[in-house]
């Protein structure tokens, strides 16, 4: 036996335990939601359970409302989301020149950085007065929800649309042109035609994202359980019935809300299942039909005239996108800013957060997230390598990949009760950076097995092959050649999870918990408050506006300097790597 | 199994940590989590070998932790249930009025319980009937939360709460939409009322101590600390509720707003 040879087989092994154990945190949450509300929808019945009275202190568990309020929500947020997502898209993949697109591009990342509290408390500060000035009705309503959240989803609409633009092969746009088409025509009657079923899969991303939000929707939504009429009526979604009334909820009440729970995630199961369908398609040969034109022919729309009117709209979509971003940041940091001084940043919290700083709380949140992130990147990585490198794209593969893509659209306050009972409950470790940075890690596993595989799957075949075929073993060739290609997109998974990590609340009162810190902590096994809780905490019980606006200003600032370092790291990468 | 390995790991650790120094933990409902934040900052002066930790997350949270041990002290703004009561003692530590709070723009400045028990079930809808003008928008709190169970029991006597009143999750944000809306009208904390809101007086009565306790001013609910039996005389948590209990805690709670047990 050559000493090549157990070496192999240990990584392999290795590799596969790594796999089994991320299938392994991928079940254990969906046991834990199912067993914990199962039993009562097999207790009060299906109907009943389905029905539209929700009055669960009197043993009445109809959720058919709150179906009705998120459909109507991610409704309203795809009539917002869409059309901006796609119009950004298309003036990112298409006509923007290279210098505008590398600006442009980073700047959408921001939105989808910003915490989904920070959105919610500018949807209390700006949107609800609003609506309430000039529509009409109590402001916090159905529109309102909408219109936040459909900002929220679209970086989700443009990353992957631009994705799919990008997969349309060069010679269609050439074809056309060298037809005499316009851009404009070529982009409507050639590229978008042949990236169709990417932007429906990008859609149905966006739906899956919409319906798992939480934090946004409770704060801006008015929560009331009725029929909305109007856009201006309050409404109540699955996601916001459960973060309002979990924390009071005993016995079947509460195990009603773990059965909204199991709802949302068939919800979400059957959203990905659509997605993955209607993404299988686009593997088949595109048929772009030149047919006569579907639309009547105005006689004054010339191809010229049709363009310019295209180039106007598309790009008034990128500056309304661009101002959106301008305005949150302009308000954040404005009201912020001024308040953020070296004591803030050096002092910790008195007077229940009203005085003094937050450092012990950006220590915190920096040792939850990085030991989160730690945890989750060898599993993650590991998993997503054996299932490139080592299995054939088959059932399996497909299943964990579901799996995982299921997971990443559960409500993160499920995440949050999972690791509340498992690790401060169960396995003793109390409110602590461990048990915070544990749920971290199992909330962002399936983001970082998702992006670490697409990363490996786009490294060339014949990269491995030419290594293969130099004599280099496959472990060598995973680590020599492989790994290095696909560093920047793996690390770029890295970073968004780290962001989603920052971003995160209701699931770190329940593991990191929400004491208010006097030092900074000094071992893993103390709790601590991160930037998103402290900020969540002050705004929401109106401890200090002032503190809070400025706890929002360095969070907004970090996650945009994560950003836009990220970017630029990445640029350079892969740079070298050309 | 790896995963399985690290929570053994972790377990066992833990387990060794669990035993460091003085730290008392409380944990559970939101609504109490600033008094005891007040608290928990007054006591630490005297004793400062004592840590002392004040989680939120609920009062469902706080039963929880404190039954598991996570938590030494759980603290609830609602009555224990049946099965609850079997394993934990409730220790009243204060009492809570809560106050009916409208916009500051508002001109109503008293309503009789009747008159407040007809707007929340949504027979009375706009202020006109009070000497205001416009709709009345109705906010209120999650159903299980301590505040709307009072609530409830003390003002609406079974008539059901009009099901378009708006819903928020914790008594600080009620106050901020009833800020935030001159047509507004809430229910909070008596210790939250501040400039950004006006308290209205019920049947002529405020939440005085005075009138609770002469039971004039009817809308007061308990703040509970919960043990278990074998940890109530552990001496770091007899010390903390004891002092919380004597006239410095008292003192602290009426400075706060609210009402000794």
């Amino acid at each position: 036996m050559s000493p090549r040879v157990l070496p192999e087989k240990v990584v392999e092994r290795g590799l596969l335990l790594l796999a089994s154990s991320s299938i392994g945190v991928l079940l254990s949450i969906a046991f834990f939601v199912v067993r914990e509300g199962a039993p009562l929808i097999h207790k009060v019945g299906l109907a009943h359970f389905l029905s539209a009275d929700w009055h669960p202190t009197s043993g009445q568990f109809g959720i058919a409302l709150m179906v009705v309020g998120s459909t109507a929500v991610t409704a309203g947020a795809l009539l917002f989301g869409v059309p901006l997502g796609l119009g950004c898209a298309i003036v990112l993949g298409e006509i923007a020149p290279p210098r505008a697109r590398d600006i442009l591009k980073p700047l959408i990342e921001i939105l989808a950085g910003i915490p989904s509290v920070v959105y919610g408390f500018v949807g209390i500060a700006v949107v609800l007065p609003w609506i309430r000035a000039h529509l009409g009705g109590p402001g916090a309503s159905g529109l309102a929800a909408s219109a936040i959240l459909g900002v929220m989803i679209l970086p989700t609409v443009v990353a992957i649309s631009l994705d799919a633009l990008r997969a349309v092969p060069y010679t269609y746009r050439e074809g056309s042109l060298a037809m005499g088409a316009t851009t404009w025509q070529t982009i409507r009657r050639v590229v978008l035609p042949a990236a169709r079923s990417g932007i429906v899969a990008a859609v149905i991303l966006a739906i899956g994202r919409a319906i798992g939000e939480t934090m946004a929707v409770v704060m801006v939504a008015g929560n009331a359980v009725m029929l909305p009429r109007s856009p201006l009526d309050p409404l109540r979604t699955l996601t916001a019935n459960l973060a309002l009334e979990m924390g009071y909820a005993t016995g079947d009440h509460r195990a009603a809300l773990f059965a909204t729970a199991i709802v949302l995630f068939m919800i979400v199961i059957a959203l990905n299942a659509l997605a993955g369908l209607v993404r299988r398609r686009r593997h088949r040969r595109h048929q772009v039909r030149m047919t006569a034109h579907g639309w009547p022919t105005l006689a004054w729309l010339t191809p010229g005239r049709a363009q310019a009117l295209a180039w106007t709209v598309l790009w008034s979509f990128m500056v309304a996108t661009g101002a959106i971003l301008a305005f949150i940041l302009a308000f954040i940091l404005g009201h912020g800013l001024p308040h953020v001084t070296p004591t803030f940043l050096l002092a910790a919290p008195l007077d229940s957060g009203r005085a003094g700083g937050v450092m012990p709380v950006v220590v915190g949140t920096l040792e939850v997230t990085l030991l989160g992130i730690a945890v989750a990147a060898p599993l993650g990585v590991g998993t997503a390598i054996y299932l490139v490198e080592y299995t054939r794209a088959g059932r399996l593969t497909g299943l964990i990949r579901f799996g995982a893509d299921c997971l990443a659209g559960v409500p993160s306050i499920i995440f949050g009760l999972f690791g509340f009972i498992l690790f401060v409950l169960t396995l003793g470790l109390g409110w602590s950076i461990l048990a915070g940075a544990l749920t971290l890690a199992f909330m962002t596993l399936p983001l970082l097995i998702r992006t670490s595989e697409e990363a490996l799957r786009a490294v060339p075949t014949a990269y491995r092959e030419v290594s293969l075929s130099l004599g280099a073993s496959k472990w060598q060739t995973i680590r020599k050649v492989v790994l290095p290609a696909a560093l920047p997109g793996i690390v770029t998974g890295l970073i968004l999870g780290v962001g989603r990590a920052i971003g995160e609340t209701a699931a770190l009162i329940f593991t990191a918990g929400s004491s208010l810190p006097h030092r900074a902590p000094r071992s893993v096994y103390e709790g601590t408050r991160t930037l998103s809780v402290h900020f969540y905490q002050m705004a929401r019980e109106g401890l200090s506006l002032e503190k809070a606006y400025a706890t929002a200003a360095v969070l907004v600032l970090a996650i945009s300097v994560i950003n836009l370092a990220s970017t630029l790291a990445m640029e350079r990468l892969a740079r070298r790597n050309n | 199994m790896v995963a399985a390995a690290l929570f053994a790991f972790c377990g066992s650790v833990a387990s060794c940590v669990r035993s460091r120094g003085q730290t008392l933990t409380l944990a559970g409902s939101t609504s109490v989590q600033p008094l005891a934040e007040r608290w928990a900052d007054a006591y630490r002066a005297h004793h400062p070998d004592v840590n002392i930790h004040i989680q939120g997350g609920g009062s469902t949270a706080g039963v929880q932790a404190a039954l598991a041990g996570a938590a030494q002290v759980g603290m609830s703004s609602r009555p224990l249930t049946p099965s609850e009561r079997t394993q934990l003692e409730g220790v009243l530590v204060a009492r809570d009025g809560i106050a009916i709070v409208v916009h500051p723009t508002n001109p109503i400045a008293n309503l009789s319980l009747e008159d407040l028990r007809a707007v929340y079930a949504g027979a009375i809808r706009t202020w006109s009937r009070f000497g205001g003008n416009g709709p009345i928008t109705l906010i209120s709190r999650e159903e299980g939360s301590g505040t709307r169970t009072a609530f409830e029991a003390l003002v609406m006597r079974r008539r059901p709460l009009a099901p378009f009143a708006l819903v928020q999750d914790s008594t600080g944000a009620v106050r901020q939409m009833v800020a935030s809306d001159p047509a507004a009208i809430g229910y909070v904390s008596f210790g939250l009322v501040d400039a950004s809101v006006k308290a209205i007086r019920l049947d002529g009565h405020v939440a005085r101590e005075a009138d609770v306790n002469a039971g004039i001013y009817p809308l007061v609910r308990p703040f509970y600390f919960l043990v278990t039996p074998t940890r109530r005389d552990a001496p770091a948590v007899t010390g903390f509720i004891d002092w919380v209990l004597g006239p410095e805690g008292r003192t602290l709670a009426r400075r706060e707003g609210l009402l000794p047990p």
